[in-house]
């Protein structure tokens, strides 16, 4: 009675372990499983007082409908004396739904200041971006 | 026993409600890069045509190397005899926006002109200097 009792709180501990690391997207090393939500985007052609349009792919790699409610673009520095600050990128507003296994692509204005120094030339500004869903 | 059976249930039904909560939210992070350019050298030297003391300035559009034009230009003017480098005058003073302008009130004098592709803070290269424009009283 002891040793089943021992064993149905390890299997339920072991359950717990589990449900916790998944609800916090925490990598286990096992088999890789695909995000929900998959984000990309880049940008060519900047320049000081250039205003573009940032193009963001938002890929739902579920089988059901995904709405998009946050989508956050960091930019960080490009090489020295180009910090991220010469680099603006504006907000995603509205509502965004993804359909099962769709891809939408939302664009976000960007602006490079017109006081970007020469180290700005040729440079690359990292974009990382993240995003938040829930079913639709 | 019906205490460790209370338990367990308690625990499945905590399990249960957070991988739910799990599956109404995601969020997920991405990668990409911004690239920016490099500025052109001008394009040819400008031409400058006098009418009293109003010289107007056309030059070649610069583009960039990809493609596109360049925002603007900045114009700067010599002594054709001397070399110094004098104060542009109104209107082809600061960042000129389009591939013509005209200085006005200009003094008298041989003059020769340089233009130099410009976006914000970012110069290209001085074009070579144009034919002497001269100023009559």
């Amino acid at each position: 009675m002891r040793l089943l009792s021992a064993a149905a709180a390890s299997a339920l501990a072991a359950l717990l372990v589990v449900a916790l690391a998944q609800s916090r997207g925490t990598r286990t090393r096992g088999p890789r499983v695909r995000s929900p939500l998959s984000v990309s985007g880049g940008l060519r052609a900047l320049y000081p007082g250039a205003r573009r349009r940032l193009p963001v792919v938002v890929r739902n790699n579920r089988g059901f409908r995904i709405r998009v409610v946050s989508l956050n673009v960091r930019v960080g520095n490009a090489k020295p004396g180009c910090s991220r600050r010469y680099l603006r990128v504006g907000r995603f507003h509205g509502s965004l739904v993804v359909a099962p296994h769709g891809l939408r692509k939302v664009r976000l204005p960007v602006t490079m200041l017109r006081s970007a120094p020469d180290a700005c030339k040729r440079a690359v500004f990292p974009l990382r971006f993240t995003a938040r869903g829930r079913r639709a | 026993m019906r205490l460790l059976i209370l338990l367990a249930t308690a625990v499945v039904a905590l399990v249960a409600a957070t991988a739910a909560g799990a599956a109404w939210s995601v969020s997920r992070s991405g990668n990409g890069a911004s690239r920016s350019r490099t500025m052109p050298a001008a394009n040819g030297v400008p031409s400058g045509s006098v009418s009293s003391h109003d010289v107007t300035l056309t030059w070649s559009a610069s583009q960039f190397a990809g493609g596109g034009n360049v925002p603007g230009y900045v114009i700067k003017r010599y002594d054709a005899l001397t070399n110094a480098q004098q104060t542009v005058l109104s209107a082809c003073n600061g960042m000129v926006a389009a591939t013509t302008c005209v200085e006005h009130s200009v003094p008298t004098g041989s003059w020769k002109y340089t233009f130099t592709p410009a976006a914000g803070a970012w110069r290209g290269t001085e074009s070579a200097q144009s034919a002497t424009v001269l100023v009559l009283i």
